[in-house]
């Protein structure tokens, strides 16, 4: 028996240590293809959810394509840690909103808020002022959408015929039932429920709002979806593909009372200023991602389960980005 | 070496009438095949799923239905010498029916349907293999016929996988999530084993030492229990949070394999270093004296005496610290480190349980392997004198 033991636990510890020594040696190496001598390398990196992954695979697939040598560090984390990879110049280029650049990164620096209701306004304002005051580039963006909005149960909308933000408030207004999923950050934010709020004139009671620490809409949607206690409405992103697969509807926002949140790559000033073309191979596939196609990608990966990286190759082949 | 058949058998003192604890397994696991789903069914990854149960399936739900009640039979019914055989055959006949009828279900439920369509792993299938486990561990309790056990279990083992290959287990969702990103979660999975394997040697090259010099410098035991039992309170999303501003001053990077590695050795300090303190202190005074009078010096003591003494504790405290680390390797993820629980954040971010059951299960079966083989190394470390 003992001479078992001893025996296991030798074998063990010679496995475990291969192990190490293996896992050791297999860490990121860099890859290239294409033509040329090799450029780079380029990190790339994203966020953790549906979106960024499929945008930083779009931008690692055209690099390569072109001849840079990429490192994948795409879902690097969520947005705090991935901007601060870039600012600290631990990745090259990501995939940002442009809301998100006037919102969060340039706070401080007391920019008009009628901009945001401007997708144009809303780029060239952060374009020009995070360059000026963080180094930071931004790229052609994607003329998609994909800003804060509601979704509710086709079958609710249809019941009480409920197909805009106006109407939503009207039943609120009403006394009608509404319970609605969202995160913190949602109802909290001045530019997202509150945005809504003060713009159709209704005020959400606390006993009406889940609020939840996490930002991923797929969680809210599924509750509005299945009627989680008692939800009837979720906060849903303008290009998630979840929707339809859900029944759920998106109320239209005709007094355009939330931010234009347009994904574009956002780049270092060095490395921008080391390999300027990234800017002519990125700007015409961002400008063939309209709302529509960021949908079906994103439905690709959230409902299929597609890897982001297979979604990306088969957009680029099918649009002949890539051969 | 004595025959199977004259091997004497000794009974647990609970299973001389019925073993109950073999009977409370199969009961659970018969309920469950009555009552809960087997299977899972969506229409696609993430909307609501429809459950079905074992023996609405198809004749793979009835042998199921079979193998669980001659598990209960055996546990009630079996002469108490015969179980010894008895039982280990119906958990393995128990496996291979649940593998099976599984796969079974994974493709009726799937025929006619889109290839999107889904088949998850029900609530009943996992108190059914928990049953089976139970039923299993009550057959290790018989002294006797253990090499008939490890062929029951070579058995289960061949036949699940056989059930895989030939009954359609490939039709389940978890293996679907698999396949849809098998290169990335070989990668998740080396670089978690490599960053708590790397964060683990670090802390013992660090911790035993300072169990070492904790034990003779009085001022730096205070300190140095303090400070890693302080360690240990902190959240490790906070730890990770907390570390960019240190690394920061010092120029290094904030996030990715650095920070990950510094909070998990940090984790890891506290059970190593404590382990080593407490293993080396208590150590019989009259033997290193009896050592002294032999004529050792400090470290022949430290060395011959009090090491291989103390050594079973420290293995100990490491595989705590094992368990600890690769748990909270996932957590690191956070921090753009590419580790398993990648796949467990992308899974909850879209909803789809079966993703994060492949970021969750080779974790546990990381942690399970972790545990016991640095447990059987701490009884291999034990001198026969004092095991």
């Amino acid at each position: 028996m003992r001479r078992y033991m001893k025996r296991t636990a030798t074998a063990f510890a010679a496995l475990a240590i291969t192990v190490a020594l293996v896992a050791c040696s297999t860490t990121a190496t860099p890859s290239a293809t294409g033509t040329g001598t090799p450029k780079g390398p380029i990190r790339v990196g994203s966020k953790i959810d549906v979106e960024g992954p499929i945008l930083g695979q779009i931008i690692i697939a055209m690099l390569e394509k072109n001849g840079f040598t990429v490192e994948d560090k795409t879902r690097t984390g969520a947005t705090d840690v991935v901007r601060k990879a870039l600012l600290s110049g631990q990745i090259d280029i990501y995939p940002e909103y442009t809301a998100n650049g006037v919102l969060v990164f340039l706070k401080d620096q007391k920019i008009d808020p009628a901009v945001l209701k401007d997708a144009t306004k809303t780029y060239d304002t952060v374009k020009q002022l995070d360059l000026q005051v963080n180094g930071i580039v931004w790229l052609q963006p994607a003329p998609a959408n994909n800003t804060w909005a509601v979704a509710v149960p086709a079958a609710f909308s249809t019941a009480n015929s409920i197909k805009t933000m106006a109407d939503w408030a009207a039943y609120i207004n009403k006394g009608g039932n509404v319970k609605i999923v969202g995160s913190q950050e949602f109802f909290t934010s001045a530019a997202a429920m509150p945005a809504f709020e003060k713009a159709y004139g209704f005020t959400l009671s606390k006993n009406q709002i889940v609020a939840l620490g996490t930002g991923d809409t797929a969680v809210t949607e599924k509750a509005a979806s299945q009627g989680t206690s008692g939800a009837n409405a979720a906060m849903a992103y303008g290009t998630d593909g979840t929707i339809a697969a859900l029944n759920l509807v998106v109320l239209s926002d005709p007094l355009a009372a939330q931010p234009v949140y347009q994904p574009a790559p956002t780049a270092t000033k060095a490395i921008m200023a080391k390999y300027p073309e990234i800017a002519t191979i990125l700007d015409p596939v961002f400008k063939a991602l309209t709302l529509e196609t960021l949908q079906k990608l994103n439905g690709q990966v959230a409902i299929d389960g597609k890897d982001a990286k297979t979604v990306a190759a088969d957009w680029l082949l099918a649009q002949g980005f890539l051969k | 070496m004595t025959s199977p058949a004259s091997e004497s058998v000794v009974v647990p003192s609970r299973a001389h009438g019925i073993d109950r604890v073999a009977a409370f397994g199969a009961a659970v696991a018969l309920a469950a095949c009555l009552l809960l789903p087997l299977s899972v069914f969506r229409a696609n990854r993430i909307v609501e799923g429809s459950p079905h149960t074992a023996l609405s399936t198809g004749p793979a739900g009835w042998v199921l239905l079979g193998a669980c009640l001659a598990a209960l039979a055996v546990a009630l019914l079996a002469r108490p010498a015969a179980r010894v055989r008895a039982l280990p055959l119906a958990a393995s006949a128990l496996t291979i029916a649940l593998a099976w009828a599984l796969g079974r279900a994974a493709v009726t439920l799937r025929a006619g349907q889109p290839d999107i369509s889904r088949v998850s792993i029900g609530g009943g299938a996992w108190l059914m293999a928990a049953g089976c486990a139970v039923v299993w561990f009550a057959s290790r309790d018989y002294d006797g016929a253990s090499t008939f056990r490890r062929a029951a279990a070579a058995v289960a083992v061949a036949g699940f996988a056989g059930a895989a290959l030939a009954g359609g287990l490939a039709n389940l969702s978890i293996v679907t999530e698999y396949s849809d990103r098998a290169a990335r979660f070989w990668s998740a999975a080396g670089t978690h084993l490599a960053l708590a394997g790397g964060s683990l040697l670090i802390a013992i090259l660090i911790g035993v030492p300072l169990g070492v010099l904790s034990l003779r410098v009085r001022w730096l035991r205070t300190v140095t229990l303090g400070v890693v039992g302080l360690i240990q309170t902190v959240p490790s999303l906070a730890l990770l949070g907390l570390l960019v501003f240190p690394l920061a001053a010092l120029g290094l990077p904030g996030i990715g394999p650095l920070p990950g590695v510094i909070a998990l050795t940090l984790y890891a300090l506290l059970p190593i270093v404590r382990n080593t303190y407490v293993g080396l202190s208590e150590v019989d005074p009259a033997i290193v004296d009896a050592g002294r009078g032999m004529g050792m010096s400090g470290s022949q003591l430290l060395l011959r005496v009090e090491a291989p003494l103390a050594l079973p504790l420290v293995i100990e405290g490491v595989r705590s610290a094992a368990v600890l680390v690769i748990g909270i390797a996932a957590v690191v993820a956070f921090v753009g480190v590419g580790t398993l629980g990648v796949l467990v954040f992308e899974g909850w971010g879209v909803q789809a349980d079966d993703l994060i059951l492949l970021g969750a299960v080779p974790m546990v079966v990381l942690a399970v392997a972790a545990d016991s083989g640095l447990r059987a190394l701490a009884r291999a470390a034990t001198s026969p004198g004092i095991r």
